[in-house]
Order: C-alpha cells, then structure tokens, then sequence
C-alpha cells in the first residue's frame, strides 16, 4: 500500500509540475510580423445551422456565411448604404418592376466554374422553387420577407430572371417594389455555385419520421461554394469551423487573415478567458460586466457595434388592463428606464423614444415622451378610476441573452420594483425563451413581456412595419389609423415623402403607446489589440477580410 | 442490601440502557457529529431569526443597480447585489427557504416512499413486483435527469420543485424500508408474534417498522442535504423556482456563475451557505450511522 | 450464474420500452414547437402554426409513438430540428467526449480514493481517519457546479496553470478516428495533442470525481474496517504472516465487493455531474447536448438523448451486478 502511495504521490506531482511549467497560452501561429498567413479565431456564440444562406435566420450562420458568399449587392462596410457587390452596375426601370443588373468581370466560384447571368438566374429560380417543406418560416423567412411567396402564390414577388447576356441579369416583377434593392443586400440572396448547388444536393432531402424535412444533401454542410474572399475548408460542429484564403478572389482583400476559424463558444465569460489566454483573437455578443476588465487590459481592445436595436415592453391590448391607454401612460411613467439603461448596458445603451434608432431615416425626435413620474403614473389611474394598486401580469424570458436586453432579468426585476413601488401589483411570469416564451408571446398569452429586436436592414419598415402594420396576437390591438399610416409609408415611392410618412407614424404610434420602448443599444466586440482592420457595421455584416492581425 | 447489589442498583439508576440511549451516548462522543449539529445551530438560528438579525429587507433596494455590484464592505457586511440588495440579509432569508425545502421535499419523498416501501415489503407478491420494477424505471434515469424532466412538465413554482425534488427520492426510500422489512420478516421475534396471532398490521405497525426506523433516519438526513443542493442544481440548469426575487441560494449561484470574476461574492457567499448547510446535515446523518452502528455499511 | 444474466437481460427490454414511452410523452408533454428556435424574434403567430403542422404535432398521440417505435427499431432516431443532421450522429459525436470525461473522473475517484479509505481504516480513529471523513463530508456537501466554477477560477483563470473549456486547444491540430481525444493522440503517436487533451481533462475530472471520491473513501474505509476484523485477517496476522501480505490477499479483495458496487452506482451520480460539469467547461459531451435540446425543445434529440443515457445506466448497472456476483458466489439471487 505504502508503494502504491508513493507512486502515485509522484505521478501526481509530476502532473501538476508539468502544468505549472506550461503555463504560457499556446500561440496562435503568428508570432511574426504582419506578413500573409496570420491565423485568426473568432469566438461566435453558437454554431451555425447550415451554410446556405437561403435556408437560414440565426445571425451566427449569416455570419460564417457572409465571409464565403456574396449577393449582387451588399452594404458599405459600418453602415447601411447599398453599394454594388457582384453587380458594377444597375438599372430600375420606371415601373419599378424591371431590375436590371450589370455584372462584375471574371469572377469564378470556390469550385472554378464561372460566374455569370446563367449563375444568377439560377439562384433566384432555385429559391423560388423550393420544395414546400423549405417554404417554412424558419427556413426562409427572409425570403418570405422579401418576396412575399414561392412559385404557385399569387403574392409572390418574383415573376422571372433572365440571363439577358453573360453578364447582364434582368429580373422581372409582378408588380412595383420600391426596396427590393436594398433587400438583396442580405445575405440570404448572395449568390452560390450552381454546380456545387446541384452536385451535392442542396435541394435534396426526406421527410422523416417527425414529418421534418431531412436534409440528405452535403452542401450546406461540406461544400459551401460562392464567390466570397474566404473559402470553405471544414466544419466540425461544437468545435470548429475553418476558413481560408481564397487566392482567385476577384475584389479587394485589405487583410492579412490567411486562415480564419469561428469557435463555437456558449458562455460569454468562456469567451473571454479563451480571448485572455489567447485561444481566439477576437469575439463577439460581450457581457456587459465584461467591459471593465476589458478596457482595463492592454493587450485587449473593445469595438461597438453602433446601435441598431430596440428592447421594450410589448402590452397585449386584448388582456386587461393593458385596453385602457391610462394604464399604459402609468407604466411609462412609473418605470425609470435611465437608472436601468445607466446600470445594466455597460455604458453602451441610451433610453429609446420609440421603437426604433435615431440612426434610421423616419426617427422623429418629437414624439410623445413619458417621463420618469411616478407621482404622475398614481395621478392618472387615479383620474381614470382605479383603485391602487392596479393588478397587472408581467414576463420576462430566462436562459437568453439579446443585444437589445443582455439581462433580461435584471430589467424585469429592476422594472418590477420601479411598478410595485409606484401603484402597481405585479404577477410575475417567465418561460424558457425558446419556443416557450416566444410562443406565448406570439399566441398573445401575457399582458405585458419584455422583447426587443436587432434590425436586418436599413429600412424604417424592419422595425415599426413588422411590428405594427398588421393586427397581432402579440399586441393585441386593432387601430386603423396606425395600420393605414405604414401602408401608406411602404409604397411611397418618393424617398423624402416616405420618410416624412414615417416620422408621421412614430407620432402616432408614440401617443397610442401599444408598448414601452427603453431602450437603443450598441453591442460589445473585443479582440486582442494586435487586430485592427475591423469594421462593426449595425447589421452585422462585417467582413473579416478587411481584417489585419499585426504583431 | 449488599454492598455489589447496591452499587448495581446505582448503576441502573445512572446508566439506563437501550439501544436508543447507547446511540445517543456514541453520538454525542463523535466530534464530527458536534460539529455538525453546531452548524445546523446556526443554519436553524439565521432561518428562524432572519428578520431580526438582518439589517434589511431581502428585496429592497439598499443600494444602486449595477452590473458589477460592490462586494463586501461598508453597511453590507457580504456586498450587494445587482438590483442593490444587501446580500447578507438575503443569505439569511435564504435559510428559511433552503430549511423549508429541504424537510418539505424529504417528507415527501420519505411519506411516498414509506408507503410504497412498506406495502412492497410486507404485501410481497406481484405488488411487490410492480412497485419495484416503478423504482427500477425511475432510478434507471439519474436523478437531477429525472427532476429536469418533472420540473419542465409540472412547471418552475417553489412548491411543485419541492414536490419534484421529493419524488426523486422515494426510491431510495421505498428500496431501503422494503429492504429493511424483508430482513425483519424472517426474524425471531416476529414469527413468534405471529404464530401468538398478532395481526399482521400490528406487528407491521408496533413491531418491525420502529425496528427498521434507524437506517431510514440516517437516510432522511442524508436527504435533506441532497435535496439542498438538487434544487441548487436545478437553478444553475435554469429550472429552479421561477420567481426572480426568492433569495434562494442555489438560483443566487447560478444567476452569477458567469460573473465569478467580477462579482466573485456573489457567488462564492451562496456556495459555502449551500456547502456549509448540507455539510452540517450530512456530519450529523453520518455521526446517527456510526452512533447507531459505528461499522454500519451503506 | 448465466441463468442470472440472462434474466436481467431480458428484463432491459421492459425497462427500455418502459423508458422510451416515459420519455416519448414526457417529450410531447412539453410546450410549444421546437422550430421557433430558430426564428428568435422573427417568429409570429402565423409561423407557429405553419410549423407546428409540418411537424405532425398534430397527429394522434398513439400514431407517433407508434412511428418513433419502429424507427428506433430501424436505428433511425430522427434528426435535430435545429441542425437537421441525425439524432445518431449528434450522439455518437457526444457520447466518447462525456464517456472520457466520466472515465477520468471515475480513475481519479478511485485512485485516490482507494487508497485514502484504505489507509483511514487502518488507522482507525486517527487524524488521518477523522481529517479524510470529514473531507469527504465536504466533498459530499458541495454542489458540483460550484466545485467546478471554483476549480475553474483558481486554476485556469487566476493562476492559468491549465485551459479554461473545450477538449483541445484550438491551435493543436488532431486526427479523430475514435473521437476520445486521449486515445487518438496515442493511436496517432501526436504527443503534443496528447498532452494538450490531457491538460483539458485535468480539472473537469477532478470536479466531476470528487464526490464519488468521497463516496468510494468511505465506502472502502468501512468495508475494509468489516474485512480487517474478521476471524481469517485476525488468523492470518496472529500466524505470522506479512501484514502488507494479509492486506494484499484478503483485505483487499474483500473489501472491492462494496466498492465495485459503489461504482456501479455512481454511474448515475456521473451522469448527472457530466451534465453540470460540462455547462461549466463548456464540455461538447451529452450533458450538454440533452441541456441545450431541453432548452430548444429539440424532441428528437431529447428523446434520443435520455433514451441513449437511461441504456448505458441500465448497462453499466447490469454490469456491476454481473461482476459482483462473480467476485462473490456466496451471494444468491432471486
């Protein structure tokens, strides 16, 4: 027993020696000077889905995707102005129902083959006919969004796409658009290799035993091919996706990156310890308590995403008492959005006015506000005839961290506190964010909930016309002036005019208060302090072959 | 009276025996068993005595909200929280909480179980064969699994965890009385009651549960601290008790598990509240076993 | 002996099937469609009930356990609904990751507590004993996570001595035929790889062994204070013979029966540690895959998840059993 002891005393020791002894971080590779072939690794927050742009929504697919794949036009790098991407050029016509794209010369897919008017069309004919089950929302919503319908729908968008010459793509309409250039700026319209599409099955697939459609085609999983500065190299899922260089890039590739790795890292704070002992170079989503320590640290730098979002408290009107604008009115002055806003968003966030940023053309700076007041919330119930304190229910989602609402339950405590000590009691309610929280929100279970939204594009209609163009379960409400006031704004063809409209509407929306808007934030990014080159851009298309990694 | 019989005598009169008192005599020896009773002494005080000792309310706002809240130091003996509350007075009513689950989950689990156990043990046949194979198919999935799954059905409210938490132990219960019961069955003491004409519930009743009390008392302590740290569990999974301003030790750990290097006391107090908590109760379930039998297996 | 392991075989499938209903309506007992996971914010009233239909949710409750039978029979799990990639390949990409994890918890629960219950028994009653029960009391008493979170903090945050998550650094490149890290390494003689995935390993076993390091110390002190005074040890001693001999020969052996039985059960306490340690750690093994499938209501994964677990357990167990009555044929069945 006494030798077992000991040997195993020893081996224990010796262990523990050789870990003290490395305890130095593993390098990346680039210890030289900024020269081609500098590694970088970016920590995402979850894997991707797949990598076929048309087929997702979740922002960490878009991410990966956006590094290999490119639409016909994208986005100045840090903004929303539409720019050309594999389009040089374009015509609208007057009707606005004929787009007519010039195409960039020589530029080949990561497979070789050419890209052209034929490849285009291609793409736009693919999407358009989708067998049903990748017609659902969670597989092509943005499509969906955008063009309204697949094949056989009379709402559909999409009339025809036309390979006029080898470089010229004409796409026809069923009827005027005024936005759909700025649309195809996303990335689920970029442009993939259509023999890679059909060689691997992108479009192929079972439907199961859950009545689920069942990929059995490799392409979104093995052989994402497009035109991008980075091409597919592996993809093990939980741990890594790898990137390279793509030498026959036809543009411009500012960086040094010659092999870019996205790791999959949940928690925030693990992010953080694999950004300090040099796994990754770079992430992204950091935690707001985060900040500090990364500002304090040399070797660390932080970069904001501007602010692009909208957190608020969403009212179902078709719960009492939430019908009763009073009530509403009472809310917003009983909650002291600044103090929360101040404490729980790292400097980074400012109280909103409504719902959404300033950023946007149609943000009108005149709007109804609703001061902090809590004498004032009692004042009005009271004239409105309730007895304080006025029951109401309340719910906030666990397990999720969004941009807009880092800690959800920080602000629902906080709010909760601020309503209970004014004139309000509240029933707290809460469910796991996913589907739990979403569903009951959309299926109008709560009274009032805590929500938000990150926008896609640049367009007044991402933000107020999804949320209030339409009657709602989640809003409870049917108010004609507000419903006509954003129809009339999204077919404006008139640039001013529309954007007048839209101010128009955020005053009514404002008075009618079918939610509280709190708060506008940016979003955290921190990589060491030898990168520079990265652009944060408000929709998250940030391209990392603008990116250096030095010494 | 002779001068051996009266010294006898004396020793009776001092030294009454039994197999309860020699327990207690061997319990109260073990240091280990003291300390344990010491720290339940003060888990028992700071749950009862909460609102006096505490110099705050467990929900109200003492100081700013910050994410990154000030740790110990000035008023707040054990810092503040990230809505402002006083972490000390919270830890405090925490107690009441951890004590409340602890003996509702364990009475539950313990009635549950008894029942079954007792049923499965003296009924024997195929009821003993139902009940058994019920306790094979719950502990075939492991425990915090099976909480998981009843927590996400019967949903987050305190009392449904607590009965959640108490269920998942009633197979070990049901196991350890059947067991318990089928040894005492065959025994001596017990034939002859029967072959006398005790009715069957009687000797069930007076004779062969107290005898098969002891081992079920050991696991009843052992219990309570399991179903403690369970409930902490299910906090860190995100399915501990839904109400965000319960100051319930687990959830206060696990809502802050991602901030251990900026807000380190708000994890670090709750932990050693849970560790110190479940250790006092295990010393004193583990110093029962030794005082009842000091070479008792498992 | 066979007849014994023959019937608890047959007993499996009861259970399993039993297991699988449990599990099947427990699943579908949970609210909401798993697709709105990926929707977010995006989702509405519209494309919950467009995805809710697509999924069959709609059909009869018999119907679909009926048709997740027979495609469990056929080996077909179904498939994630967030990844869309099959239930097996998820799990077989999972399972060797928790399966290492558990089994360098298990060796370091054993190697060391072994040896630390044996040597508290001998010295019955003396610092050592009295030091190492109330240190396993404590290993008892604390929450896994906490362990782990506070392991995690001293050693590889502020003292950086080892990794803080994952299974291997990012920048050590390794091949996976077998996908236990360890066990590549060597099979691929890629000794950089091998140092590095045992470095990963080092803290997650030690949170996720300490309790049943606890566990097996008390267990062996106890069974080897039963061995130590039965009539042969006292024999074997008064005749003479070695001590460290007897200790070897008898005391030893016998007292394994207890703690092989221990380990079978701590399969479970494993299982349910894997779960929190690796959320600590951010361990890509089945803990985490079954948490993050309770989270997105991703059914087949769950179902395939607790089904594969609730197997093992009931193997392992099975196992104990089997070994136990070969250690010991005194022991007699029912």
């Amino acid at each position: 027993m006494r030798g077992y002891l000991k040997w195993s005393a020893a081996l224990v020791v010796a262990l523990m020696v050789m870990a003290a002894c490395s305890s130095e971080p593993t390098d990346t590779g680039d210890t030289g000077d900024a020269e081609p072939g500098a590694t970088l690794a970016f920590g995402t927050s979850a894997d991707p889905v797949v990598l076929d742009g048309a087929l997702v929504s979740d922002g960490e697919s878009l991410r990966a995707i956006d590094q290999m794949f490119e639409g016909l036009v994208t986005l100045a790098p840090g903004g929303t102005e539409v720019v050309g991407g594999l389009a040089s050029d374009w015509e609208i016509s007057e009707d606005a129902m004929t787009y007519t794209f010039m195409l960039e010369e020589g530029v080949t897919f990561h497979d070789g083959e050419p890209f052209n008017a034929e490849a285009v069309c291609f793409n736009f004919d693919r999407w358009f006919n989708f067998p049903k089950p990748f017609q659902q929302a969670d597989a092509s919503y943005y499509y969906q969004t955008v063009f309204g319908g697949f094949k056989g729908n009379p709402d559909a968008l999409y009339d025809s796409c036309e390979a006029t010459e080898d470089l010229t793509v004409t796409l026809q309409l069923t009827r005027p658009s005024a936005s759909l250039l700025g649309a195809l700026a996303l990335t689920n319209f970029t442009i993939a290799s259509p023999s890679a599409l059909e060689e691997f099955g992108a479009d192929e697939g079972k439907i199961n035993a859950d009545s689920l459609f069942q990929p059995t085609g490799t392409y979104g999983t093995e052989h994402p091919t497009g035109t991008g500065p980075f091409m597919f190299v592996e993809w093990t899922r939980g741990d890594r996706l790898v990137m390279e260089r793509n030498p026959d890039y036809w543009g411009e590739f500012e960086g040094n990156v010659d092999e870019l790795i996205f790791r999959p890292i949940a928690d925030g704070a693990a992010r953080l310890q694999a950004l300090q002992t040099g796994e990754i170079q770079g992430y992204d989503l950091v935690d707001p308590q985060d900040f500090e320590t990364i500002d304090g640290d040399e070797n660390l730098q932080l970069l904001n995403r501007p602010a692009f979002n909208v957190g608020y408290i969403g009212f179902n009107q078709a719960v009492e008492p939430f019908d009763d604008k009073a009530v509403r009115q009472a809310i917003a002055h009983a909650i002291d959005r600044q103090e929360i806003v101040d404490a729980f968003y790292a400097g980074l966030g400012e109280v909103a006015k409504e719902f959404m940023p300033s950023s946007l053309e149609g943000y009108a700076d005149d709007v109804t506000e609703y001061e902090y007041d809590p004498d004032k919330a009692k004042q009005i119930l009271e004239d409105a005839g309730y007895t304080l304190p006025v029951a109401i229910d309340f719910a906030y989602p666990t397990d999720v961290s969004r941009p807009y609402m880092p800690d959800p339950q920080a602000n629902f405590e906080a709010m909760v506190s601020d309503l209970e000590d004014c004139c309000f009691e509240v029933e707290t309610k809460s469910a796991v964010w996913s589907p739990d929280y979403l569903g009951n929100v959309d299926t109008g279970k709560y009274g009032a909930y805590l929500l938000g939204w990150t926008g896609d594009f640049g367009d007044a209609d991402n933000f107020i016309g999804t949320f209030f163009q339409t009657k709602q379960p989640a809003w409870g409400f049917d108010n004609e002036e507000v419903f006509t006031c954003l129809d009339e704004a999204e077919v404006e063809p008139d640039v001013e005019a529309r954007f007048g409209l839209y101010e128009e509407c955020n005053r009514l929306i404002m008075d009618f208060l079918p939610g509280l808007p709190y708060a506008h934030t940016e979003v955290g990014l921190a990589f060491t302090a030898n990168v520079s080159g990265y652009v944060p851009s408000p929709v998250s298309l940030e391209p990392f072959s603008l990116v250096t990694v030095g010494t | 009276m002779s001068i051996v019989e009266a010294e006898a005598a004396q020793l009776n009169v001092d030294r009454p025996s039994g197999l309860w008192v020699d327990a207690w005599d061997r319990f109260k020896r073990n240091p280990a068993a003291l300390v344990g009773i010491a720290l339940i002494v003060v888990f028992i005080v700071a749950a009862v005595f909460a609102p006096q000792i505490a110099s705050f309310e467990p929900n109200e706002q003492a100081g700013p909200l910050a994410t990154n809240p000030a740790g110990p130091g000035g008023d707040h003996l054990l810092g503040l929280d990230q809505q402002g509350r006083d972490v000390f007075t919270r830890i405090l009513f925490g107690a009441r909480l951890s004590l409340l689950v602890g003996l509702v989950s364990v009475a539950v689990g313990l009635a549950i179980g008894l029942v079954l156990g007792a049923l499965s043990g003296y009924l024997g046949g195929w009821v003993d064969f139902a009940i058994m194979r019920l306790m094979d198919l719950m502990l075939s999935v492991p425990g915090l699994l099976l909480a998981i799954g009843l927590v996400t059905i019967m949903g987050r409210g305190l009392f449904q965890i607590m009965l959640v938490v108490g269920i998942v132990q009633v197979p070990t219960f049901a196991r350890l009385l059947r067991g318990a019961i089928l040894g005492q069955r065959e025994s001596d003491y017990v034939l002859a009651a029967r072959s006398v004409g005790v009715p069957g519930h009687r000797i069930l009743l007076g004779h062969i549960l107290p005898n098969s009390i002891a081992p079920v008392i050991v696991q009843a302590t052992l219990a309570m601290a399991t179903a403690i740290i369970e409930v902490a569990a299910l906090s860190f999974v995100g399915l501990g008790p839904a109400d965000p301003r319960l100051p319930e030790w687990g959830k206060m750990l696990a809502e802050n598990a991602n901030r251990l290097e900026q807000s380190a006391h708000l994890v670090i107090f709750p932990g050693l509240a849970i560790v110190f908590s479940a250790l006092g109760i295990n010393l004193i379930g583990d110093g029962l076993r030794e005082a009842i039998d000091p070479k008792l297996k498992s | 002996m066979l007849g014994y392991v023959l019937r608890r075989l047959l007993l499996l499938f009861p259970i399993l099937l039993g297991l699988s209903l449990l599990v099947f309506l427990f699943v579908r007992a949970l609210p909401g469609g798993p697709a709105i996971a990926l929707l977010g914010e995006r989702a509405n009233d519209q494309s919950i009930e467009q995805i809710n239909e697509s999924l069959g949710l709609d059909q009869p409750l018999p119907v679909q356990y009926g048709r997740y039978l027979k495609n469990v029979a056929s080996g077909d799990l179904g498939s994630s609904v967030r990844t869309r990639q099959p239930v097996t390949s998820e799990l077989s990409r999972r399972f060797p990751a928790t399966v290492e994890l558990s089994l360098a918890a298990m060796i370091f629960a054993i190697f060391a507590g072994i040896p630390l219950g044996f040597v508290a028994a001998k010295r019955y009653g003396g610092v050592l004993d009295n030091v190492s029960l109330v240190a396993s009391l404590i290993g008892v008493s604390i929450p896994v996570f906490f362990l782990a979170l506070l392991l995690k903090y001293i050693f590889a945050v502020k003292l950086g001595w080892l990794p803080t998550i994952g299974r291997l650094s990012l920048t050590v490149q390794l091949d996976h035929p077998t996908n236990f890290y360890v066990l590549d390494a060597i099979l691929t003689a890629n000794w950089t790889a091998l140092w590095d995935a045992i470095k990963h390993l080092i803290l997650p076993a030690i949170a996720l062994g300490t309790i049943p390091l606890a566990i097996v110390a008390r267990i062996t002190r106890a069974a080897t204070l039963d061995v130590l005074s039965e009539d042969y040890v006292r024999t074997a001693r008064a005749k003479g013979l070695d001590p460290r001999v007897v200790d070897r020969r008898h005391v030893l052996k016998n007292a394994m029966l207890p703690v092989v039985t221990v380990i079978g059960l701590q399969t479970g306490l494993l299982l349910t540690g894997a779960v929190l340690t690796e959320t600590v750690f951010a361990w890509p093994g089945l803990g985490t895959l079954v948490l993050d499938a309770i989270r997105f209501r991703d059914y087949a994964i769950l179902q395939g998840g607790i089904l594969f677990f609730a197997v093992i357990f009931v193997l392992v167990n099975l196992l104990v059993d089997v070994s136990y009555a070969f250690l010991n044929p005194r022991i007699r069945y029912r």
